[in-house]
């Protein structure tokens, strides 16, 4: 079975679904309280423009890993929510490991940079 | 009208999406826009930086707009949104007339004969009662469009898919009745080679009457869809072009 790995050629997009999915996984939240949960549990350092929230909220729906609905509040206000599928919290689940994984053997490097990457047990594949 | 008007007309005319995708994506961002700016007004900020701060975190670059149209391009449905809105109506309208028109002057007459129904396969049975169910179940949805005045479209698309279902039901049916019909003549040819010519053409008129039945089942049942989806779709695309309006 292949272990769930973090997309590293586009770390920042990775990071921006791996925090959306971890969002989530507490329960359905709107685009805005998304964005919000994120800034605020983040002490302000995930700072989340829309303009990188809805690619990815949509990209994970057409997916099947989030589902959108719509609720109405009035004649005129409505407003879509979104929530995790089966599949996506499986998937979000794989993403919280391999990010820990990816964590911890980053720390590795950066902390203890003259120790042997072998002994370490670290992959050296690509 | 939105306070936003401005920023979403932007967005609205930059989004390269065919309708409802780009009033559904609309109607999110305005929601979102309205959410982030109340927040800031419940920080104490005055109305004017509220709705700067808004628009400067909610507008979306050219880059973000890219990844929204590519994950949401359909080949059939942009090619109708180029079309032009009146072009499109207009072309829907013919498309309509013409295969309404289709079935009423060449099979209506011919299947409402008593000839036809008496010669027709058994299978015939199901395929009506499930026409059936998907015509009231699209008065329902006229009740509620045109009686109540209930123009909600998340209410209107509810069960919406079912006459869809219901027609592509009604087509599995067909060609099943169509094969079983089949296969049961070969059977009675086995059995009686003598009286081939009389089963076969007897196989032939029911069989050829279930289809007939069956097409126009289909074609009925996926305008009634059409018509209903279609109007759902453009109570949408309203709702976005009020949030437009100046």
């Amino acid at each position: 079975m292949s272990r769930p790995s973090v997309q590293t050629q586009n770390l920042t997009k990775s990071c921006n679904e791996a925090l959306i999915l971890a969002s989530l996984r507490a329960g359905p939240r709107h685009g805005y309280q998304l964005a919000l949960d994120i800034e605020q549990k983040g002490g302000g350092t995930f700072k989340f423009n829309h303009g990188t929230l809805y690619p990815i909220l949509h990209k994970l729906e057409k997916e099947g890993l989030i589902a959108g609905a719509w609720s109405a509040e009035g004649p005129r206000r409505k407003r879509k929510s979104y929530t995790l599928t089966g599949r996506g919290r499986r998937y979000a689940d794989q993403q919280l490991a391999a990010w820990q994984e990816f964590m911890r053997r980053f720390l590795a490097v950066v902390e203890n940079p003259k120790s042997d990457a072998s002994r370490q047990g670290v992959d050296l594949e690509p | 009208m939105s306070r936003f008007r401005d920023i979403l007309q932007s967005i609205d005319s930059r989004l390269d999406l065919p309708q409802p995708a780009r009033s559904r994506i609309v109607l999110e961002i305005a929601a979102d826009l309205d959410d982030t700016y109340q927040h800031y007004l419940a920080q104490g900020l005055p109305a004017g930086e509220a709705h700067r701060r808004a628009v400067a975190r909610c507008d979306l670059s050219d880059d973000s707009l890219r990844q929204l149209v590519q994950i949401h391009a359909n080949a059939w449905r942009r090619f109708l949104d180029r079309c032009g809105d009146q072009a499109r109506s207009r072309l829907e309208r013919a498309a309509f007339i013409l295969v309404l028109g289709f079935i009423l002057y060449f099979t209506v007459p011919l299947v409402l004969s008593s000839e036809f129904v008496q010669q027709a396969s058994l299978f015939v049975g199901p395929i009506l009662v499930m026409t059936i169910a998907a015509l009231i179940l699209a008065m329902l949805k006229f009740y509620q469009l045109f009686i109540r005045q209930d123009h909600d479209p998340r209410r209107l698309q509810r069960r919406l898919p079912v006459i869809l279902y219901l027609a592509g039901a009604n087509l599995l049916v067909g060609f099943y009745g169509h094969w079983l019909e089949l296969y049961r003549t070969a059977r009675w040819i086995e059995r009686d080679l003598q009286w081939a010519l009389a089963h076969l053409i007897d196989w032939a008129t029911r069989s050829s009457a279930l289809l007939i039945v069956c097409f126009l089942a289909v074609i009925f049942c996926s305008l009634l869809w059409f018509v209903l989806n279609d109007k759902a779709a453009r109570i949408e695309q309203a709702e976005a072009a009020h949030l437009l309006k100046p």
